[in-house]
């Protein structure tokens, strides 16, 4: 489907990113995580073909593309915010691609699509209302019917619900993921939030300063990061002796030998669950643990780390 | 934000002078363009069976648009091609400059360039190629007028095209980019529905004023077909007086014509505009 | 890089079209019977400007020209200041109908104006002399100077005003301290602008003026189809000179202003 091959982006004379080495499988969706400023964003724009890669070649359904211009590439890029053109109804809007760009379809059968895909998403009695009489997840929601009506083979994007209000995220990237496994899309998405990229993707990335740090599930890269830039960013846990404890295998418990420890920083309440941030200042690391104990703020709690192997015994 | 009647206080002056004059004006040229007989409007009917009025507005007309339509094609691509460079002072001041020149020092610039006896003439007459140079200076078809103009209101035209296309959201081009627009439909879609209005308030500001100055026809022009506001001219001082309510007539006419123009124009662009614009109501 | 090289080609392209003219009108101005089919002078000498200082009707119009300009410009600031500020900051009731009135005289043929208001004038009095004329010279440059002032206001936040008079800054104080400064560019802008205008005006100045006042577009007119193309050439660098003695007065003002500001 995807396939990218030792790209690389130089901007005079710094590396935005090098050696990247991507695959995506039909139907699948992919997270690249990371931190700002580690060239994801650019990465995806290059694969969009607005920005031009400096090394490497990239294909998309086994075709060469690296050097087809964005606007006549099989893919499509949306943005952090939803960019739909204010002059334009959402009809209108969504007709854009099948009018002027990629898809070009009779006059009949673009507005017959477009009302389908405006019904789908549930847009369609908003068809005639111009951008601005509309709210920030209703306008992302049509640029996402912008873009999926022009069919692409791949789906770029670059953190889309960054613009919205958290509450409006959660509801929203739940919704998109599945209208993606819905209609079968095959997508590649940028984020930095680790929980977006839990939920939204098949497969997820980590990239660092420009290069690809490990690839796997979700889960897998959850528990078994394969090193400290990883495990920071997208696990919890600690690092001892050059390996990682996740936090599912830390827990408070008394004074006992083998044990580091630690002073509460504040609680955190989650799903149903009080969580504490612990400092330990022997390993000049943060933690948090859940308890289901009430403790203090600034209290002395011990951590107790169940060795590795030894989980199945529990 | 302060009250209505604070803000009339500080308008007051203005408008003053705005009605004083401009209103005094009009009405005073009006009324004085009517004939104190029976038939009050005998003096547009003699404007209308005259060939020279009809020839003085057709020519007036055609410089007008022509001008002004080149004057923005230009400077709209000098815009979209330079807009970037414009952000600094030195690249701003270069626009500026010939604003500095008034309009009469610009048509004899273009004397000094263009008149049969002119510094491009002398520039061909030394080369070898054979022909001679064309009449573009007091010629009919009023081409060093035209020219004048357009040197004038380039950067007059860039100058007003320059902050909309610095606050244009570029993102938009990226996005037609991504969905397959090219060329000419990314321009219509992503630059013109905030450079079209524009577009259109400086093509009335110019497309009126050309039609009715004085200064550059007064100089390159010809004697026959004059631009309107030159027979004006003329008329309003012949024969003693006698032809004023004529010249008054004729630019009452003009000033109809334009006021006409602007309403329709200004109209229709506000209307297209109120309907996309944020807290705009839906006619859905 | 193909982008980039476009760029530099229009740029100089402009050069050309736009500051090589007047520089070539300097040009002109220094050379004496250069004449077609020549494409270089043969001599260089300051004839021409040894003729257009001598001619003691320019010297007179000169001044009479600087004066129309600076009244000109300073009833435009008298006058488009406060309905700029109102029209940015205020509230008027019917505000799009003002605006409209308010582009009437760029929007209305000045010559038709002037038509009618000759009689009038000439019967208050105040035709055929500079008072006339200044006041019909407001008629072309105040629209622009309340569009550029106001454009200036409304990038001003109305935050600023009232924060300055919570400290309990007077109104006017307010005003010459907070706004004033901020406004500085649009007012210099304004003022050459205006200036230009008025610099530019034959017809209005001829019609109103009654060939009484003379101002330098009077004498400029009779002077165009002269032979003497060095002296129409210098006498044309005189207007492109005008404006930049008015910046300098204009800079010197607002100098003092600064020192004026920095003393409080």
């Amino acid at each position: 489907m995807l396939k990218l091959r030792q790209a690389a982006k130089k901007y005079e004379d710094q590396v935005i990113f090098s050696n990247i080495d991507i695959a995506v499988k039909a139907g699948d969706i992919v997270s690249i995580l990371g931190p700002s400023g580690c060239g994801k964003t650019s990465l995806l724009r290059c694969i969009a073909g607005l920005a031009a890669f400096t090394e490497g070649e990239l294909f998309i359904d086994s075709r060469e593309v690296t050097r087809i211009k964005a606007e006549n590439r099989p893919v499509v890029l949306m943005f952090q915010e939803p960019l739909l053109f204010p002059h334009l109804t959402v009809l209108q809007n969504a007709i854009y691609g099948m009018k002027h760009g990629k898809r070009k379809l009779s006059r009949k059968e673009r507005i017959r699509q477009a009302e389908e895909m405006l019904k789908k998403i549930e847009m369609f009695e908003w068809k005639d209302r111009y951008p601005s009489q509309l709210s920030g997840g209703q306008q992302q929601r049509v640029s996402l019917a912008r873009a999926l009506l022009l069919q692409p083979s791949l789906l770029l994007l670059d953190e889309p619900f960054s613009s919205l209000d958290a509450h409006l995220r959660h509801s929203l990237r739940i919704w998109v993921r599945d209208f993606l496994k819905q209609e079968g899309v095959t997508a590649l998405f940028v984020t930095h939030d680790r929980e977006e990229a839990a939920v939204m993707s098949d497969r997820l990335i980590v990239m660092k300063d420009g290069k690809l740090q490990q690839e796997g599930e979700p889960r897998e890269v959850y528990e078994q990061p394969l090193n400290k830039d990883v495990a920071d960013f997208m696990s919890d846990g600690l690092h001892l002796d050059g390996e990682f404890y996740t936090a599912s295998s830390l827990s408070i418990s008394g004074s006992q030998a083998g044990t580091y420890q630690g002073i509460i920083e504040h609680p955190l309440f989650a799903y149903g669950y009080t969580f504490y941030r612990i400092k330990i200042p022997e390993l000049e690391q943060s933690v948090v643990v859940r308890s289901d104990e009430v403790r203090e703020e600034g209290q002395q709690v011990s951590i107790a780390v169940q060795q590795k192997g030894s989980a199945a015994d529990d | 934000m302060f009250s209505s009647a604070r803000s009339f206080l500080l308008l007051a002056p203005l408008l003053l002078f705005m009605i004083l004059f401009v209103g005094q004006g009009l009405y005073r040229a009006f009324s004085e363009s009517l004939h104190a007989g029976d038939n009050f409007l005998e003096n547009y009917e003699q404007l209308f069976t005259q060939g020279t009025f009809w020839s003085s507005l057709q020519i007036s007309v055609y410089v007008a648009f022509v001008s002004t339509l080149l004057s923005l094609i230009i400077g709209l691509w000098i815009t979209r091609t330079l807009f970037r460079l414009f952000r600094t002072d030195q690249w701003k001041l270069a626009a500026w400059f010939p604003m500095l020149i008034p309009h009469f020092v610009a048509a004899y610039i273009i004397v000094l360039f263009f008149s049969p006896s002119g510094w491009f003439s002398a520039v061909l007459e030394s080369l070898p190629l054979a022909g001679t140079f064309p009449v573009l200076v007091n010629d009919p078809l009023y081409l060093g007028v035209i020219i004048t103009y357009i040197w004038k209101e380039v950067p007059f035209v860039v100058l007003m095209l320059l902050p909309v296309y610095q606050e244009i959201d570029w993102r938009m081009e990226e996005v037609g980019r991504s969905l397959g627009a090219k060329g000419f439909t990314l321009f219509r879609t992503v630059e013109w529905p905030w450079a079209g209005p524009v577009t259109a308030e400086v093509f009335l500001i110019l497309f009126v004023f050309i039609l009715g100055a004085f200064e550059v026809p007064a100089l390159l022009g010809v004697t026959y077909p004059a631009m309107v506001p030159v027979l004006a001219f003329e008329w309003f001082y012949q024969g003693g007086w006698s032809n004023r309510p004529l010249a008054q007539a004729m630019m009452i006419v003009l000033t109809f014509f334009s006021v006409l123009l602007s309403f329709c124009l200004l109209y229709a662009v506000q209307r297209s505009r109120r309907k996309w614009m944020k807290g705009g109501k839906s006619n859905a | 890089m193909r982008k980039k090289w476009t760029k530099i080609l229009l740029s100089s392209l402009l050069f050309f079209l736009f500051i090589f003219p007047v520089l070539f009108l300097f040009f002109k101005s220094i050379t004496f019977g250069w004449n077609w089919p020549d494409i270089l002078p043969h001599t260089l000498n300051l004839r021409a400007w040894t003729v257009i200082f001598n001619d003691p009707l320019i010297y007179r119009s000169l001044f009479t020209t600087v004066f129309i300009g600076v009244v000109v410009v300073i009833l435009n600031y008298l006058i488009a200041l406060p309905a700029a500020y109102a029209l940015s900051h205020g509230n008027p009731r019917g505000k799009t109908l003002i605006e409209t009135i308010l582009l009437l005289p760029i929007l209305v043929p000045v010559l038709a104006i002037a038509m009618g208001l000759h009689l009038v004038m000439i019967r208050l009095g105040i035709a055929d002399n500079t008072a006339g004329v200044i006041l019909i010279h407001l008629l072309p440059t105040l629209p622009y100077a309340v569009r550029v002032l106001k454009a200036g206001f409304d990038r001003i936040s109305p935050d600023w005003v009232k924060q300055s008079r919570t400290i309990g800054t007077s109104q006017a104080a307010a005003f010459f301290i907070v706004l004033l400064p901020m406004m500085l560019p649009s007012i210099r802008s304004a003022g050459i602008l205006v200036f230009v205008i008025s610099l530019s005006q034959y017809v209005l100045t001829a019609i109103i003026g009654g060939g009484q006042v003379t101002t330098l577009p009077l004498l400029y007119y009779p002077f165009f189809n002269s032979a003497n193309e060095a002296v129409v050439a210098g006498f044309s660098v005189l207007f492109a000179a005008l404006p930049i003695l008015f910046l300098i007065l204009m800079e010197s003002s607002i100098y003092l202003y600064k020192q004026w500001l920095h003393r409080l």
